[in-house]
C-alpha cells in the first residue's frame, strides 16, 4: 500500500459504492441542494434583472444628469440649458440608445369638478418613444404628439381621480419660473397605467415646449435622461460625460443613485435568499456528515489493517476526502443537469402570478415570470457545495487518521 | 408495542455522536424555518399594524364611490346622524370623522401636491398615531389656520415652524380655493413618502374652505379588536348602506398590502416544504444506516420469534423519537433567542429605502412567531422523521433471519 494516488482513487470509487443505497441517498441530497439553489437562484437573478429594466424603461433611465442639487431639492429654478458639448456626445456616441430632455414641476390639476396635485413633465413625445416603453402602457386614447402643445397625457389613476375621459379639457395650474401664477387649458390625449402606484396617481406629461412656455422658462430643462443600448457599459458613459462637464455646475446621477428602493429591495431579497441557501446547505451537509461518518466508523477495523499494512494517516485522510469529492460531484452533475432542465424550462414556459399581480407591480414586475440560465450561478453553486461537502467530510477524515492500528483492531 | 418502544428509545442513545449529528441537522432546521417566517410574520404584521395606525384605521365610511377617486362631491351629508346611528354599537372603540381632498400646497419657494385632511384635533388621536410622530412645534389644538406638515415636505417647501404657507384645492362649489395656514407643528412618520404627502388641518378650517358646511369626507372607526373588524362592517351596513353610504373594512381599503401579506405566506409555505426535504435526506440515511447495521441482531430477534410487524414498530419508533427530541431541543432553543429578538429586534436599517414600498414599516423587524408557524413547523419536522422512518423500517421488515445471519 505505498499510497498510488491512482489506488487511493480506485479504492475509494469502489467504497462508495460498497454500500449502493446509502451512497444514492446521500447523492440525492446533494442533488436536491444543487437543483435548488440553481433553480431559486436563475429566478431571482432574472427577476431582478426584469425589475431593474422595467423599472428604468418605464422613466428613469439609465443616468440623468441635472443642474447640480436638483436631485436634493427640486425646484424649476435647478434647471439647465444643455451644454452644446453634452448634445453633440449624446448624438454621436454609440453607446447611448436614447436620450430625452424633461422639464418637471409640482402643478395642480383640475378637471373642473375634481382637481389633485400632480408632477407635471415637459416631453419631447418623438424622442420619449424611442427611450421608454411608457407607449406600451398606455391604456386608453394616444401619447402625446409631436408640437402638440395642447394635448396632456395622464396616469390612469389620476385620470379616474379626476373624472376625465379621453379629449375632455384639463386646467393646470402651477407657479411659473418668475412667482406668477400660470394656468393654462389641455385636451387629455391617452392614460397610461405603468404599474407603479406612485407614478399612476402623480404624473401628468405634456410636450416640453408646452411646458416651457407655461413655465416662462426658454429652452432650459429640469434634466436630461439617458438610455443605453447596453447597460454594461454604464460605468464608462458615466465617466466620459463627466469629464467634459463642469461639475461645480451638473450632477450625473446613475440609476442606483436615483433609486435607493429598488437597489435595497433587490439587496434584501439577496440577503434573504443566502440565508435561505444557507439553511439548506447547513440541514443537508450535517446529513452529509452523519453518512460519512458512520461510513468511516463501521470500517475502523479496515483503517486498522490498512495502518499496520503501513498505510500513512495522511493517505487516509485523502481516501475519505476523495469519497466524499465523489459523492459530491456525483450530486452536482446530476444537479446541473436537472437544474439546468427545470431553469431551461421556465425560459419557454413562464411563471404564473398573476395571483400577486398589483403587488409585483409595485416592484416593477411582470406577472409572467420567464427565467435565465446564468453560468455563474452554476459554477458558484458548484463550488459551494463541493467545499462544504469535503468540510463536512474533514472531521471523519481526521478522526480515522487519528487510529492507533492496535486500537482499531479491537474495534468490533 | 411498549417493548418496541423502549429498544428505540435506547437504540437512539447507543450511538450518541450519530444522534448527536442527525438532531443538530433537525435544530439547525428548526430554528432556521421558524425564524425565517417569523421574520416575514413579523414584517406582514407591521406593515399591517402601521398602516391601520396610520390613518387607514379598521374600518372608514364614506359615500359609495368615494375611495374610486376621492372626489369632494362624493361626501357624508349628514355626519352627526351617521354618528348617532353607530355610536352605540357593540364593538366600536372609537371614531373620527374626517375631511380628505387632494391639494397642492405651496410656499414662495416651491410647491407640491398633497393630500389635506381635515381631522377633528381631540378624536383623530385616538385612532390616528399621527400626533404621537411631531417632532418640533404642537399638534393641532383646533385654533383657526393651523396645519401640521411632515418634516421632509417641510424642507422640500423650505419653511420652518410658524411660517406661513398655501393650501390650494377644490371646493364643493367646483371652484379653486385657496387658504393661508401658519405651521403649527411638523411631524416624521414612519415614511419620507408618507410626511411629503399628507398634510393636516382642523376639520372646521377644511369644512370651511371647502365650502362643505358640515360634510365630510370619511368617517374613521377603531374595533374593539382586529377580529371584530368584518362583524362591524357588517352591522353598520345594515344600519346605514340604503343612503348611498358604506362601511369598508382596511383590507378593501389597502388590498396591496393584503395582497403582500398573502405573497409572503405563500412563500413561508414554501419555506416549510423544502427545509423538510432537505432534512430527510439526513434523517433517512442515518436511521437507515443505524438499522443496517444491526442486521444481525434484528436476525436474532426475529429467529426468537419476533414479528416483523414489532420490528417495524421499532423502525418506526426510532423516527419518532428523533424527531420528538429535535423538535424538543430546536424549541427550547427558538424560544431562548425568541425571547432575546423580542427585546432587541432585528437591524433593517441598511434596507431602509426598500422598507417604505412595504407600507413604510419600521427599521426595527420584531419575529413573530405565529400559530400556523409553530404548528405547521413542528408537523413538518416531525412528518420528515417519521416518513423518514418508513422506507428503513419495511426493508427490515422483510427480513428473513436466514439472510440477516449471512450479511456481515
Amino acid at each position: 500500500m505505498s499510497g498510488g494516488k491512482n489506488l487511493i482513487v480506485t479504492l475509494a470509487w469502489r467504497n462508495i459504492w460498497r454500500n449502493k443505497r446509502r451512497t444514492i441517498i446521500t447523492v440525492s441530497a446533494v442533488v436536491f441542494a444543487v437543483t435548488l439553489s440553481i433553480f431559486t437562484w436563475c429566478f431571482a437573478v432574472g427577476e431582478h434583472e426584469m425589475m431593474i429594466s422595467n423599472t428604468l424603461k418605464i422613466h428613469t433611465g439609465n443616468l440623468q444628469i441635472h443642474d447640480l442639487g436638483y436631485w436634493e431639492d427640486k425646484t424649476i429654478y435647478k434647471s439647465f440649458i444643455p451644454p452644446e458639448e453634452l448634445t453633440v456626445f449624446l448624438e454621436k456616441d454609440k453607446r447611448i440608445g436614447a436620450y430625452v430632455k424633461r422639464l418637471n414641476v409640482d402643478a395642480l390639476i383640475s378637471s373642473g369638478s375634481d382637481t389633485g396635485g400632480v408632477l407635471l413633465i415637459g416631453v419631447e413625445p418623438e424622442r420619449e418613444l424611442e427611450f421608454s416603453s411608457i407607449k406600451k402602457k398606455k391604456v386608453s386614447g394616444e401619447y402625446l404628439k409631436p408640437g402638440d402643445s395642447k394635448g396632456i397625457f395622464l396616469g390612469e389613476t389620476l385620470a379616474k381621480n379626476l373624472n376625465v375621459k379621453v379629449s375632455d379639457s384639463i386646467i393646470v395650474i402651477c407657479q411659473d419660473y418668475y412667482g406668477a401664477i400660470s394656468a393654462a387649458k389641455y385636451i387629455l390625449t391617452g392614460t397610461f397605467k405603468s404599474g407603479s402606484p406612485d407614478m399612476d396617481r402623480s404624473m401628468a406629461f405634456i410636450t416640453l415646449d408646452a411646458a416651457q412656455y407655461l413655465l416662462s422658462m426658454d429652452d432650459k430643462v429640469s434634466e436630461v435622461a439617458i438610455f443605453l443600448s447596453e447597460s454594461r457599459s454604464l460605468k464608462k458613459v458615466t465617466r466620459d460625460i463627466n469629464g467634459f462637464l463642469d461639475p461645480e455646475k451638473f450632477e450625473v446621477m446613475t440609476w442606483d443613485e436615483m433609486l435607493p428602493g429598488l437597489v435595497q429591495a433587490i439587496e434584501m431579497d439577496n440577503a434573504f435568499g443566502v440565508i435561505f441557501f444557507g439553511l439548506i446547505i447547513l440541514v443537508v451537509i450535517f446529513g452529509i456528515l452523519n453518512t460519512i461518518l458512520m461510513a468511516v466508523m463501521e470500517r475502523y477495523r479496515e483503517f486498522g489493517v490498512m495502518m499496520a499494512l503501513g498505510t500513512k494517516p495522511r493517505d487516509i485522510v485523502k481516501l475519505v476526502l476523495i469519497e466524499s469529492a465523489f459523492i459530491a460531484i456525483l450530486g452536482i452533475i446530476i444537479g446541473n443537469i436537472l437544474g439546468f432542465g427545470i431553469t431551461y424550462y421556465f425560459t419557454i414556459v413562464p411563471i404564473d402570478l398573476a395571483e400577486y399581480a398589483e403587488t409585483l407591480a409595485t416592484f416593477g414586475m411582470d406577472t409572467e415570470i420567464y427565467t435565465k440560465i446564468y453560468v455563474w450561478v452554476f459554477v458558484i453553486t458548484d463550488i459551494v457545495i463541493l467545499f462544504s461537502t469535503l468540510l463536512s467530510a474533514l472531521y471523519p477524515a481526521i478522526k480515522a487518521s487519528r487510529l492507533k492500528p492496535v486500537r482499531a483492531l479491537r474495534y468490533v | 408495542m411498549k417493548l418496541a418502544m423502549k429498544l428505540a428509545w435506547r437504540n437512539i442513545w447507543r450511538n450518541k455522536r450519530r444522534s448527536g449529528v442527525i438532531l443538530t441537522a433537525i435544530v439547525v432546521g428548526l430554528l432556521g424555518m421558524v425564524f425565517m417566517i417569523a421574520i416575514m410574520d413579523g414584517m406582514s404584521s407591521d406593515m399591517v399594524k402601521v398602516s391601520i395606525e396610520n390613518g387607514v384605521s379598521h374600518v372608514q365610511i364614506h359615500r359609495e364611490g368615494f375611495l374610486e377617486n376621492m372626489s369632494v362631491a362624493l361626501n357624508i351629508r349628514n355626519p352627526g346622524y351617521v354618528i348617532s346611528k353607530i355610536e352605540d354599537m357593540p364593538g366600536l372603540k372609537t371614531y373620527a370623522e374626517r375631511v380628505k381632498v387632494r391639494g397642492l400646497i405651496s410656499s414662495p419657494e416651491n410647491s407640491s401636491g398633497v393630500l389635506i385632511w381635515g381631522i377633528n384635533y381631540e378624536r383623530e388621536p385616538k385612532l390616528n398615531s399621527i400626533a404621537s410622530y411631531k417632532v418640533e412645534g404642537e399638534f393641532l389644538s383646533g385654533k383657526k389656520g393651523e396645519i401640521f406638515i411632515g418634516k421632509a415636505l417641510a424642507k422640500k417647501l423650505k419653511v420652518e415652524l410658524d411660517d406661513k404657507i398655501v393650501v390650494r384645492g377644490q371646493g364643493l362649489a367646483t371652484e379653486i380655493v385657496s387658504a393661508a395656514f401658519r405651521i403649527k407643528g411638523i411631524y416624521v412618520s414612519t415614511s419620507p413618502e408618507y410626511d411629503k404627502y399628507n398634510i393636516f388641518i382642523n376639520l372646521k378650517d377644511s369644512q370651511n374652505l371647502f365650502a362643505m358646511n358640515d360634510r365630510v369626507s370619511e368617517i374613521a372607526l377603531m374595533a374593539d379588536d382586529l377580529d371584530d373588524v368584518d362583524s362591524l362592517a357588517m352591522s353598520i351596513n345594515n344600519e346605514i348602506g340604503v343612503q348611498g353610504l358604506k362601511a369598508e373594512t382596511w383590507k378593501e381599503i389597502i388590498p396591496l398590502i393584503v395582497q403582500m401579506v398573502e405573497m409572503f405566506t405563500a412563500f413561508n409555505y414554501i419555506v416549510f416544504v423544502i427545509v423538510v426535504i432537505a432534512m430527510a435526506f439526513g434523517i433517512v440515511n442515518t436511521i437507515l444506516m443505524s438499522v443496517l447495521e444491526r442486521t444481525r441482531e434484528i436476525g436474532i430477534l426475529m429467529a426468537i420469534g419476533t414479528k416483523p410487524i414489532m420490528v417495524f414498530g421499532m423502525v418506526m419508533w426510532e423516527g419518532f423519537f428523533l424527531g420528538l427530541l429535535g423538535l424538543v431541543f430546536g424549541w427550547i432553543i427558538t424560544i431562548f433567542f425568541y425571547a432575546i429578538l423580542l427585546k432587541t429586534g432585528i437591524d433593517f436599517s441598511i434596507w431602509a429605502d426598500s422598507l417604505k414600498y412595504m407600507g413604510g414599516i419600521g427599521t426595527t423587524i420584531y419575529p413573530v412567531i405565529k400559530g400556523y408557524n409553530v404548528f405547521w413547523s413542528s408537523f413538518s419536522v416531525f412528518i420528515a422523521a417519521v416518513l423518514s422512518a418508513l422506507y428503513p423500517a419495511i426493508k427490515i421488515m422483510r427480513l428473513t433471519p436466514v439472510k440477516a445471519f449471512r450479511s456481515v
